[in-house]
């Protein structure tokens, strides 16, 4: 289930899981992406929720602290599995950008 | 001045774009929504200004909690941090709302956001509007029973008809909100897959809500002041004493129970069973009442005559009388020397159809004096005509029991002395009947039963009466 959800990740999936290689207090994850991302991508703290909650479930990361509210999460050899597909996908999609744009013919 | 103002509001659960929209609104005339009710909104006054509102669902929140989750906790001190707050909560929504300009929205993945309605919304939204429908076909198959064991008597029932009519709204309204739903999850989900956004909930069903809304208070309107001209008007004040008090226990027993701290599971059954328990105690003391009405002689707007006539063994035995006047009496078709005749009239009339029983009895007290019945259908709606008809021309059920050749049924007879469009006469076995004769006029269809073989004369004076 989880790879069919997560097969391929969305920008705010890919930052969360980018926060979460350090350990992270969910709340701080907003601001750590604004951060980030130098405002361009802003996650909603609904949408956070949701994703934390879905990643935990399909175990891409863990719970590491609950300090009265605040939860802490850290990613986990399947979320960074997912992370390294992604960026993997995403330099397939440049590599295929530079060849169509810039020159270099087709794949070999 | 008023800081409170309380709203009826008719918005489809979904409808998170029209909510926020209408919060919005509201608040820049200076309310804020405080809280949602089965019944009303209510709205803390304000000083107007723009605040913005995002709706939201969250399918672990119950109306039955005594507080939130820890996992609504968590997600309610989200939003906080990103600046929003809660004014109020209804099952599993949420309204939130930012005093900053340009906040960061709750949802910002939209996939993320249709599944969390989708979830929502299973859990309370479909599963109660699937009941809801399911209802409404089982009460409209119930009319349907009724109009088919007496299509005349049921269209001129006020209020079998404004319950056939408002079932009919319940089903339509639950029909379309529920394929709404489907439609509106359908679109947004193709949507969301290409990439794009959760699709608006249409205008189109907000203006159906709201047109079924209005239809239904008319409707009720209407059945109330019908009902208020009868004599039997303390039976409906009754039923509706009813379901306030029913309405009244049950929301108040959750509540209570809210307050009490109850786990929302443990609140859940209580309230359930007390729904169900005072359901039947309620409708067992309404029984009970109404027939202690109906013995008190409040069914009727005339008290009746006692008379007293002795059996041959000596038992005496009461009876009552009454003296309702009558369109047509024995006495108008026949000399006839007896005072002890009771003479019973009812009478129920909508835009549809009228339905008039009368019938002219003697006690059995030994004396053998001719007696009548007679109903009387008048189909204000030509269409109803054939069916009223048929109806009327019906054989018993039990007929189906005896053997073919013994069957009785209905005959075309000589309308001589009748004038009428047609008249048709009860047979078995090739002889007349039981005295019992289907009259057609124009858009009335009279049932009578005489006690004795009428002449012609007879037949031209019974019809006077009854066409009257």
């Amino acid at each position: 289930m989880a790879r069919e959800k997560f097969g391929t990740l969305t920008e705010q999936m890919f930052y969360i899981l980018l926060c979460l290689q350090t350990e992270c207090c969910g709340m701080d994850i907003m601001e750590q992406v604004r951060a980030m991302t130098g405002g361009r991508v802003l996650i909603g703290p609904g949408t956070l929720y949701h994703l934390l909650d879905d990643f935990v479930t399909a175990g891409m990361i863990r719970e590491t602290k609950v300090e009265g509210r605040r939860r802490s999460y850290l990613i986990t050899e399947a979320g960074l599995a997912a992370l390294d597909a992604e960026y993997c996908r995403l330099l397939e999609l440049a590599e295929d950008y530079r060849r169509s744009r810039l020159g270099g013919g087709a794949r070999p | 001045m008023k800081t409170k103002k309380r709203r009826y509001e008719n918005y489809w659960f979904y409808d998170y774009c029209g909510i926020a929209a209408h919060l919005e609104e509201m608040a820049e005339k200076g309310w804020l929504i405080s809280r949602v009710t089965p019944f009303w909104w209510e709205y803390r006054k304000i000083e107007p200004r723009r605040l913005r509102f995002s709706v939201t669902y969250f399918s672990e929140a119950s109306d039955f909690n005594p507080y939130p989750t820890e996992n609504q906790q968590t997600f309610l001190e989200y939003c906080g941090e990103a600046g929003w707050r809660l004014a109020a909560e209804w099952a599993q929504m949420q309204m939130f709302y930012s005093e900053r300009e340009e906040p960061i929205p709750i949802e910002t993945d939209e996939g993320v956001k249709l599944r969390a309605i989708h979830r929502a919304m299973k859990k309370n939204f479909l599963p109660s509007s699937i009941l809801l429908a399911g209802l409404a076909v089982l009460q409209l198959f119930m009319q349907a029973f009724n109009f088919r064991n007496g299509p005349a008597r049921w269209l001129a029932d006020g209020t079998a008809l404004t319950a056939g009519l408002l079932w009919l709204l319940v089903l339509v309204i639950s029909a379309f909100s529920l394929l709404g739903y489907a439609c509106w999850y359908g679109r947004s989900k193709r949507a969301v897959e290409t990439g794009g956004s959760c699709a608006i909930p249409g205008q189109r069903y907000r203006a159906l809500s709201r047109a079924s809304t209005v239809i239904v208070l008319i409707s009720l309107a209407l059945w109330f002041c019908s009902v208020l001209k009868t004599h039997t008007w303390w039976i409906t004040a009754a039923v509706i004493g009813y379901m306030v008090l029913l309405l009244a226990l049950v929301f108040g027993t959750k509540n209570i129970m809210k307050k009490m701290r109850a786990p929302g599971s443990v609140n859940r059954t209580v309230t359930t069973a007390v729904c169900i328990v005072l359901s039947i105690a309620l409708t067992a003391a309404l029984t009970v009442g109404i027939l202690r009405g109906r013995r008190a002689g409040l069914f009727s707007s005339r008290q009746p005559e006692i008379y007293t006539s002795a059996a041959p063994d000596g038992t005496m035995w009461e009876w009552e009388i009454y003296h309702d006047p009558l369109p047509l009496r024995v006495e108008d078709l026949t000399v006839v020397d007896y005072e002890h005749y009771s003479c019973q009239w009812d009478a129920r009339e909508t835009f549809l159809a009228g339905y008039y029983e009368g019938r002219q009895d003697a006690p059995p007290d030994g004396s053998d004096v001719p007696e009548l019945s007679y109903t009387i259908s008048d189909v204000k709606f030509a269409p109803l005509y054939g069916v009223c008809l048929e109806d009327a021309l019906k054989v018993y059920d039990y007929e189906d029991d005896v053997p073919e050749e013994e069957r009785a049924y209905w005959e075309k007879t000589d309308s001589t002395g009748w004038e009428a469009d047609a008249v048709y006469r009860l047979y078995r076995g090739g002889q007349p009947w039981l005295n019992r004769y289907v009259i057609c006029w124009e858009d009335r269809i009279v049932s009578v039963t005489f006690s004795w073989e009428i002449t012609r004369e007879q037949a031209a004076a019974a019809a006077a009466g009854l066409r009257r």
